[in-house]
């Protein structure tokens, strides 16, 4: 028998794996997690040459030294702490905190805990459209780990939010956490999802946002990224909606050192109603990139998709939106906005916002830009007494409002107050 | 498909329509046997009595095109075809050097009157000078002493290499390398005429120069390499025009343009690609895989009109770029699709210098069951100070059954250069049909109205000649097409 030598995409997966398999592992879905192996193997690890990762250079995480995370890993700092919510804490994929709620009929708590309490309730993960084509999408599909599990029954409306905070500790290590959110019938619930990372985390992020909403449900979801450290952060996010449903997704990416965002919304059912905003400001080398699909299955569906953001100092900020209607999906209103402004000499946006449409009565449409400061705007305000300083950060606000407005008060705050701090705002 | 031909006898009339221009012509034929080896291009290259770097040029372009894949990213779906099994080279025997026009082989002449270019009115009344390639081979170019005069060079290809091999040599695959992409390197190895235009320094071309291309013989594939220089202060205005035969096979053409413009020069270059589509079923039909692209210096300007009917599938891209501080790129196109056809086209803007500007303005008409698709780029280089783009892209669905599609990459890296797109689909109003109807059109002159004025601004673009024939085009492709 000769040795055989793994590839580095394979050692890769290996030793994300094994060092998750000690530590909150969640034993779900395991369907889906064969596939994800078969996935693993079958699908190549991606590169530029690959159209969905063309602006996305991911062969150095393959260097990533990872290794097991810390057994006992500073406690995670404290978001919003005057901020009334359901709170789950999670530390590098592990649970950390947070009070179960589970009354035989609405579960609120920890998948790890939805696994002894209700595991017939999980089984909408089984089904995951990215572990079958995307290659780590499937490593994350093959070793879960603990995050929040929110499963509202029809027609319960969860007044107070839910907020699930993982946060990655200092060290090399792998955090591949499971959040689930399964919205019944007529249900409501607001969630926020937020990711923080110690200032010494250098390892890799690899998470996933599933979410399945019923009939007539509403979900609210709010996803702050605040990550202080160098780590590499890639989220799967998808979102599947029957009839007349109605989706809010917003995503600050407040602070991140290489971060990729895929999101997906499948509107699986008639009059479903879909709004993602996001905005993004990275400065000196850091990487953000946002990739968001929306398939509009059946007819009569909306959405409404805008996305912008500044690329300051030396870093790159990508977008890359794609609206797809399908055959017969018909009186589809569809909107995707892209904005981006260029701050730095050495800032680069690469935009791609894509439609693809096999239906005709539809009306989309989408529009996108790319430019610097209005410089007659910058002038106007300078002749009201303002410093170039405060004209330039009143027009960034200016410009992020549209999609911060969005948020509630105190998450604009936070992410308006990170911005400032980041771009030396006074 | 059927019910919607039930509901609409126009739109039943339209799919059954037959393709104008395929009928063949009985032209006797020199025809390389089929296939693809270093020998045929030596074939080739000795049948065209060709110096000896071009053999050589040539041979490279084989030997590089066989490392390469064919590309299979853009959103066409074909069967690929089999490079063995194509003739190479196809030209209509001559018997002797044209002297004039009127020596030319009655039958061809003939097809050139079916084609609605004849030479003789075109030459008296509008002006216009002409080259004629057929299969491979450019049979007859007018005006040419006229052009001589200004020091204007319009030939053929093949013509320009044994007379003017010094500026053949010099520009030949500066702008498409030949290992560009795969059909470009296939074109290098291949090809067998085309145009050669050559403007002097500081000359305005008096007339539109124009080529027609048609491939007749079955087997064959069409290879057309065209150059065009326009030396500083220039201007040249060029035409394009394309046919083939209906023939049940799916026939390729694999076509370089390359466009040089110097300082303060300016070219324009327009296209009405109207090659057999194939049949209602997507029997048949050419493969139009066309590299096209021109080069920009200092205050340059290169536009790109298309009006692109035909084809079953289409995969074409003209592009810019925009070297030279201040040059100006443009791309007008309209794109119709019906039936079965797949088109996947749109442009590159490349800015590398300051102050250059591009516009780009794409309609797509999606009808039948086609796809149709635009792809474009626009990049902006880290010297793109104050560049500026604009693009919009515009698709109308006439069938529940059709698709529109649209791919944009923008890149930018300089923070004073501006891009800005847009982009929407919609289906043709029913409103606004029903308000001409109500005006006393039929609902043919409704759809012929909305859809012209949905590509004005396209087809405003278009030299007169070309504006006629496009706009009747258009009508044509879509009569009764909404579903």
């Amino acid at each position: 028998m000769t040795e055989t030598t793994l590839t580095p995409a394979a050692a890769l997966a290996e030793r994300v794996i094994e060092a998750t398999r000690s530590a909150g592992q969640v034993d779900v879905a395991p369907g889906r997690k064969a596939a994800a192996l078969r996935a693993l193997d079958q699908l190549g690890y991606p590169t530029t040459r690959d159209e969905r990762w063309k602006y996305t250079r991911v062969a150095r995480v393959q260097q990533l030294a990872l290794g097991t995370a810390p057994s006992n890993p500073a406690a995670a700092p404290a978001v919003l702490p005057d901020f009334d919510a359901h709170r789950f804490v999670f530390v590098d994929g592990q649970f950390a905190g947070g009070e179960v709620h589970n009354d035989g009929r609405t579960f609120i708590g920890p998948l790890s805990a939805a696994v002894s309490a209700c595991p017939d309730r999980l089984t909408s993960l089984e089904s995951d459209h990215f572990a079958d084509n995307e290659w780590f999408a499937a490593l994350q599909a093959a070793a879960p780990q603990d995050g929040g599990a929110i499963l509202i029954p029809d027609g319960v409306h969860i007044d107070r939010p839910i907020l699930l905070h993982h946060h990655m500790s200092a060290g090399t290590h792998a955090a591949q956490p499971q959040h689930l959110i399964v919205l019944g019938k007529e249900a409501k619930a607001e969630v926020i999802v937020w990711t923080t990372s110690d200032a010494d985390a250098t390892g890799l992020y690899n998470g996933a946002i599933t979410t399945v909403l019923g009939e007539h449900a509403h979900l609210g979801l709010e996803i702050v990224q605040d990550e202080h450290g160098t780590s590499h952060h890639i989220g799967h996010h998808q979102f599947r909606q029957a009839a007349s449903s109605k989706l809010e997704v917003r995503t600050a990416t407040a602070r991140s050192h290489w971060l990729r965002n895929d999101l997906h919304i499948q509107q699986g059912g008639q009059y479903g109603d879909s709004t993602f905003h996001g905005c993004y400001l990275p400065n000196e080398r850091q990487f953000v990139d946002h990739h968001t699909r929306i398939d509009h299955a059946m007819p009569d569906g909306r959405s409404d998709e805008l996305y912008k953001g500044l690329a300051a100092d030396s870093a790159t900020a990508v977008f890359n939106g794609k609206i797809m209607v399908h055959p017969d999906a018909q009186r589809i209103e569809a909107y995707q906005s892209n904005a981006n402004l260029i701050l730095g000499e050495q800032a680069a946006i690469n935009a791609k916002p894509e439609l693809e449409i096999y239906a005709d009565d539809v009306r989309c449409s989408h529009g996108c830009t790319t430019g610097q400061f209005d410089g007659e705007a910058l002038f106007y305000l300078r002749s009201r007494g303002m410093t170039e300083t405060e004209a330039r950060n009143l027009l960034v606000r200016a410009f992020l409002a549209e999609v911060l407005d969005g948020f509630r008060p105190e998450i604009q705050a936070h992410v308006e107050a990170v911005y400032a701090e980041r771009l030396g705002w006074t | 498909m059927s019910n919607a031909a039930e509901e609409n006898p126009l739109l039943d009339e339209f799919t059954r329509k037959e393709y104008e221009f395929g009928f063949t012509t009985d032209i006797e034929a020199d025809k390389a046997p089929p296939g693809l080896n270093e020998d045929i291009i030596r074939f080739i290259s000795a049948k065209k009595n060709e110096p000896d770097w071009m053999l050589e040029w040539r041979l490279n372009a084989f030997r590089t095109w066989q490392q390469m894949d064919e590309p299979e990213w853009a959103h066409v779906d074909y069967d690929k075809p089999d490079y063995q099994a194509i003739s190479y080279y196809s030209a209509p025997k001559s018997k002797a050097p044209l002297g004039s026009l009127d020596e030319v082989d009655p039958e061809l002449r003939a097809t050139m009157d079916k084609l609605g270019i004849s030479m003789e009115e075109q030459k008296r009344l509008s002006g216009v000078a002409v080259d004629f390639v057929m299969d491979s081979v450019s049979v007859a170019t007018s005006f040419k002493d006229k052009l001589a005069e200004l020091g204007i060079i319009f030939c053929s290809m093949s013509e320009a290499i044994q007379e003017h091999p010094e500026l053949v040599r010099e520009h030949l695959g500066t702008v498409i390398p030949v290992k560009d992409n795969f059909f470009s390197a296939l074109n290098s190895a291949v090809f067998t005429d085309g145009s050669f235009c050559y403007i002097p320094k500081g000359v305005k071309c008096p007339m539109e120069l124009s080529t027609y291309f048609r491939i007749n013989e079955a087997g064959t594939g069409q290879f057309e390499r065209t150059l065009v220089v326009a030396e500083e202060g220039s201007y040249v205005s060029y035409l394009e025009g394309c046919t083939a035969p209906q023939r049940d096979e799916n026939q390729l053409h694999a076509a370089c343009v390359e466009l040089i413009a110097k300082d303060d020069a300016e070219i324009k270059y327009s296209t009405v690609q109207n090659w057999y589509p194939g049949d209602a079923e997507g029997k048949g039909g050419v493969f139009n895989f066309v590299t096209k692209r021109g080069i920009c210096e200092t205050r340059a300007k290169i536009s790109w009109t298309q009006v692109e009917t035909g084809s079953a599938v289409t995969w074409k891209y003209p592009s810019c770029i925009l070297k030279g501080d201040g040059s100006v790129g443009e791309f007008y196109s309209v794109a119709v699709t019906n039936n079965a056809q797949q088109a996947d086209t749109g442009t590159k803007m490349i800015h590398l210098g300051a102050n250059t500007n591009s516009t780009i303005i794409s309609k797509g008409i999606s009808a039948g069951r086609s796809q149709n698709s635009y792809r474009g780029l626009v990049q902006m280089g880290p010297r793109a100070r104050n560049a500026r783009n604009f693009s919009q892209c515009d698709s109308l669905l006439m069938t529940d059954t059709s698709g529109a599609h649209t791919f944009p990459y923008i890149e930018s890296k300089h923070p004073t250069a501006q891009v800005e797109h847009e982009a929407t689909t919609s289906r043709i109003g029913e409103d606004q049909i029903f308000y001409c109807l109500q005006r006393g059109l039929t609902e043919e002159q409704a759809i012929g109205l909305i859809v012209n004025g949905y590509a004005k601004e396209v087809l405003n673009k278009l030299p007169m000649e070309f504006a006629v024939e496009a706009r009747k085009l258009l009508t044509i492709s879509l009569e009764g097409s909404v579903g």
